[in-house]
């Protein structure tokens, strides 16, 4: 877990810090902290490719179903019997009754927040949910939530840095919500690095 | 009298066969346990009863033999980023960053490599027809790769010892399928391509649809699947015309 050495303390943390820690046990830290620095990378004052986490507010509209929907951003699709599935990317699954392809019927679309794929066996869609592993029934006249496995997706401590070495991210902060995943981006300057 | 009543029951068998398929009064999907068919690119693939999922750097089985309560029974780590997952004739392939990794699925729960096909660092859907991997590789902001455009063809006949046969340049490649016997690769904005695969291990480049933008298909026995950014088309095809049957937006 040696990526916590390359944190650099940002004034507003290093002000918590102080709070909380008194002096003398930060000088103690102190050989520590800079025994790391050594291998630090270095953090520029500029615009740097990195990763930034992508934060989900601890309160999510419900996975449920709703009115059928046009596409925004249409992504993957899965053929399931006469059913055609297209996930929206982010926001959800729409519903196709595809008996005939000359005209498909948009049967109704199911919110799931994060959504980008998914799979069916048995009636039963497993599709990711930001980082969740989520199991959808597919009833006669509409679905039920059966599962959520809260997580399914984060690995290790993904829900605090990014799932790569050699990186810039954008510390994580836990007032914006939960981690649920990384993505690559250009950063101003950031402050962490693993 | 006696063949009457062995008539009566061979067609009462028979009625009752006839309608097993519809017992549940729901019948939009394939009924009997089956699972569907996904994009070249999912990250999710079903086999039997285990799911299989390209996540981050790491393959994870999920066992689905009780539907409503997935079980995650295997879990590894490898060093490259993975992407997309395709199963075929007991082998799971894995398209990644840096290669295109076969593990054998002899323990359908606990995936082991055994190969690999190796190409430079760019983003790539692999897919299997028979006895032939292709797979395509594609720079872009997100691949963080060198400049690489390119349709791959690898012989798996011998999965523990895929061969390279050949390599083609393209545009911006995506998703790949097979459909009526041809090779169809999406580049993208860029439209369509059709590959005659008579010579599985040497694709030849047949139709350029410039004019279909495609992203991932689905080859079906009556129709191709196609999804691009505006929207997602069903084609049929009759003496090299593509016909669009309908247009989702």
């Amino acid at each position: 877990m040696h990526y916590n050495c390359f944190v650099r303390f940002s004034v507003r943390e290093y002000i918590t810090f102080m709070k909380f820690k008194s002096v003398i046990s930060f000088l103690a830290l102190m050989p520590f902290l800079t025994s790391c620095g050594d291998n630090l990378p270095g953090f520029p004052d500029m615009e740097i490719q990195g990763m930034r986490p992508v934060y989900v507010a601890n309160e999510v509209a419900p996975i449920e179903k709703l009115e059928s929907q046009s596409f925004i951003r249409p992504g993957k699709i899965y053929v399931y019997g006469k059913l055609l599935l297209v996930s929206e990317i982010d926001a959800g699954i729409h519903v196709f009754d595809n008996t005939d392809s000359s005209n498909p019927q948009n049967l109704y679309f199911i919110n799931v927040p994060g959504n980008t794929d998914m799979v069916i066996k048995d009636d039963h869609i497993y599709a990711n949910s930001n980082g969740d592993l989520v199991v959808i029934k597919l009833l006669e006249d509409g679905v039920q939530l059966t599962t959520k496995q809260e997580g399914f997706f984060l690995e290790d401590l993904e829900g605090e840095r990014p799932p790569f070495h050699d990186v810039y991210f954008e510390c994580v902060d836990p007032e914006k919500g939960r981690v649920v995943g990384w993505e690559t981006t250009m950063l101003d300057s950031p402050d962490c690095y693993r | 009298m006696r063949k009457i009543t062995r008539l009566i029951l061979i067609f009462t068998t028979l009625w009752v066969f006839s309608c097993g398929g519809d017992d549940s009064g729901f019948s939009l999907g394939p009924g009997n346990g089956s699972s569907g068919i996904g994009g070249s690119t999912a990250k999710f693939t079903i086999s039997g009863n285990y799911m299989y999922i390209a996540n981050n750097t790491h393959l994870k089985v999920v066992e689905l033999t009780n539907p409503a309560e997935p079980k995650l029974v295997h879990e590894q780590t490898l060093n490259v980023l993975l992407e997309t997952v395709f199963t075929s004739d007991g082998y799971l392939y894995v398209g990644s960053r840096q290669e295109m990794l076969i593990f054998t699925l002899a323990l359908p729960h606990e995936p082991r490599y055994i190969s690999n096909v190796s190409h430079q660092t760019a983003c790539d859907p692999v897919i299997v027809n028979g006895n032939t991997a292709y797979m395509t590789i594609h720079d872009g902001q997100v691949c963080r790769g060198i400049q690489v455009n390119l349709l791959i063809t690898a012989d798996v006949s011998d999965p523990t010892n895929p061969i390279q046969t050949d390599t083609i340049s393209m545009i911006k490649p995506l998703g790949l399928t097979v459909y009526e016997g041809d090779l169809y690769v999406g580049e993208g904005i860029y439209g369509l391509k059709k590959f005659d695969i008579t010579d599985p291990l040497h694709p030849k480049l047949d139709t350029f649809y410039q004019k279909i933008a495609s992203n991932d298909m689905i080859g079906l026995p009556d129709r191709l699947i196609i999804t691009a950014d505006n929207g997602i088309s069903q084609y049929t095809i009759e003496h090299d015309t593509l016909t669009l049957q309908s247009l989702l937006n």
